[in-house]
């Protein structure tokens, strides 16, 4: 008993009060009394029906309970339904059933919305109205810590963002330039390789060309030689034809002279013609007078036919000189035009020598031109080889240096690879915090 | 039961401080309605336990609503929507619905909760009605009722993507 609530002490006391009752109604009723019997009998009755009222209440405070045990264990959902009650004790079950409502809404709306948090979306808020008291407070306080989380993520994001353009960028970059400079050294190493074989070839045809050069050179020394001599002989003819010439010319000279004379001749030869006609004319007249003269004329006349008889032979002779006169003119014309044509013929061979010796002094200068070119070939062909020999070098050594830039950029590109790497996993590292979404494999 | 109750368009309040809160079990029955629900909806608590949540289905709520709130209630996903109920006098009040599943401590789906607030009158007035407005022509304009709600559903839907990411950001936008 000392362990009872008030309501079982109450039960207890009410039973006892109706056993009581019922006792006295029944003794009332053995001693016939009976209107003590009728009220003790009426008392015995309401506390049996107080009996099953205070069981009814008991039974509500254990519905009561449960809900309260359960919701102590955690269980919100148990409620106070169809409670057959009214007034405190309904009052009681709506109180009840209101704070597990609110704790349960409470709950629930924590639960999604920090679930949302959780899963990256941010527009999911604590529906406020209808939250009382603490329970609005702590939603406030909630909602407020969501926003500040999502701004701070934004921020976070925004600062990754950068990164991204930043850090990202200076990569990729980097990823090109690495790959260009692996081309460069490819094509460094390739331009190496050609220029060692072309400056092999050079060298080689250096060579061929320094051989070939050789025998330019002693060619044109020979040339040289026979030039000199060509020019020479040509002296020695032009020095002929001069000879010639001027010979050719005094015979020129002789043989006009020669014709005056013979014309002179001819006119003398003329000028004895006529005399041997007019001596002939005389003759005739002398004749004819000595004829007239008969006798004494006679040896006149024998005198005067054998005068014309010499004009006669005179003009007999006259005429035979006169036509071998001719026949010298005709002669000594002749001559005089081959003399001519002898003189056109040794001026003509002295402007040829002339131009032989101008030629050949120009092809003994233009020799000598093509020895000195040779001489400076052979010493540019002796510096190419030269040259080509250095080059050989430098391209070897290039050959080298492009083989060492490759493994180098090579290199480079395995590491700007792994940055590029490992600039990627940051940041969708830092994308999945900034999101609030962490990827299942995380 | 329901289909008696002709419906006013007489709309009653509940106070913004007060949560109309239900529980349901799988089918849709009420187990659990608390007393400003009973006040609200006018009906008594023994009228409301056992019985169907439809009792409160207003005829100008579109089906689409309701089909999208199932699919996302029976996939786990919490949901909320702007519903208009009717009382027992055929009077409706415009609710802020929350439904979430609950679940044993097996993690079996043993039932549903919902916690209704007072709306924004002025989201109701001037986002809501004239949607379901829409959607309710779609679905009555087509004879055959299951094409119209699949006619009215996807309006729904396309809606809901051409203003927001997702239903949930669109709801919380308007609130």
């Amino acid at each position: 008993m000392t362990n009872s609530s008030s309501l079982s002490q109450a039960e207890w006391l009410v039973r006892l009060t109706a056993i009581v009752a019922l006792a006295g109604a029944i003794i009332s009723l053995f001693n016939d009394r009976i209107l003590d019997a009728a009220a003790l009998g009426a008392a015995s009755l309401c506390a049996g029906v107080a009996m099953a009222r205070l069981r009814h209440a008991r039974a509500t405070l254990k519905a009561v309970s449960a809900v309260l045990a359960s919701a102590a264990k955690g269980d919100l959902e148990p409620r106070l339904v169809l409670t057959r009650d009214r007034g405190e004790m309904l009052a009681l079950a709506d109180d009840l059933n209101r704070a597990l409502d609110l704790v349960d809404a409470f709950v629930r709306e924590a639960t999604a919305t920090l679930a949302c948090v959780r899963d990256g979306e941010f527009h999911r808020r604590i529906v406020e109205r209808g939250l009382a008291g603490t329970f609005a407070r702590g939603a406030q306080t909630m909602n407020e810590a969501v926003v500040t989380i999502h701004a701070r993520l934004s921020g976070f994001s925004q600062v990754i963002g950068e990164f991204d353009r930043t850090v990202g960028a200076v990569s990729g970059v980097l990823a090109s330039e690495v790959q260009v400079l692996d081309g460069a050294a490819k094509t460094m190493n390739v331009a190496a390789t050609e220029t060692q074989e072309r400056s092999g070839a050079i060298t080689q045809q250096a060579a061929e060309t320094s051989a070939s050069v050789s025998t330019v050179s002693s060619a044109s020394e020979q040339l040289t030689a026979s030039a000199s001599e060509i020019a020479a002989q040509t002296r020695r003819a032009l020095d002929v034809s001069r000879s010639a010439q001027q010979q050719s010319s005094v015979a020129g000279d002789a043989m006009t002279e020669l014709t005056a004379a013979i014309h002179e001749i001819a006119e003398v030869v003329e000028l004895i013609a006529n005399i041997s006609t007019q001596t002939r004319t005389l003759a005739l007249n002398a004749n004819i007078e000595a004829v007239r003269a008969g006798d004494h004329g006679r040896g006149f006349g024998v005198v005067a036919t054998e005068v014309k008889n010499l004009a006669a032979q005179t003009a007999d002779a006259t005429e035979q000189i006169k036509a071998r006169i001719a026949d010298i003119q005709a002669k000594s014309d002749r001559g005089l035009h081959s003399i001519f044509a002898i003189g056109q013929t040794t001026s003509e061979v002295v402007e040829i020598a002339s131009a032989i010796s101008a030629a050949t002094e120009q092809q003994s200068l233009a020799t000598q031109e093509i020895a000195r070119t040779m001489q400076t070939v052979t010493d540019a062909t002796a510096a190419v080889t030269n040259n080509a020999t250095v080059v050989n070098t430098v391209a070897n050594d290039s050959g080298r240096a492009a083989h060492d830039v490759a493994k180098i950029s090579g290199a480079l590109a395995n590491e700007v690879g792994r940055l590029d790497q490992s600039v990627a996993d940051f940041l969708k590292l830092a994308r999945e915090v900034a999101s609030g979404r962490r990827s299942q494999a995380a | 039961m329901t289909n008696v109750i002709q419906p006013t368009q007489r709309e009653v309040f509940f106070d913004r401080d007060e949560i109309i809160v239900s529980k349901t079990d799988v089918k849709g029955r009420i187990t659990y309605a608390n007393r400003v629900f009973c006040t609200v909806a006018g009906y008594s608590e023994k009228e409301l336990i056992g019985a169907p949540h439809s009792i409160v289905r207003h005829p100008d709520m579109p089906r689409a609503v309701f089909k999208f709130m199932w699919e996302r209630i029976l996939e786990g996903h919490e949901i909320f929507a702007y519903v208009k109920n009717m009382a027992k006098t055929g009077d409706h009040y415009w609710v802020f619905a929350h439904v979430t599943p609950s679940y044993d401590g097996a993690g079996n789906l043993f039932g549903f909760h919902s916690n209704r607030r007072a709306p924004d009158p002025s989201i109701v007035r001037d986002a809501i009605v004239p949607l379901y407005e829409t959607l309710l022509k779609t679905e009555t304009a087509t004879a055959n009722a299951k094409d119209g709600l699949a006619a009215s559903y996807k309006q729904f839907t396309d809606v809901v993507q051409s203003k927001a990411r997702s239903y949930d950001e669109l709801v919380f936008s308007l609130v």
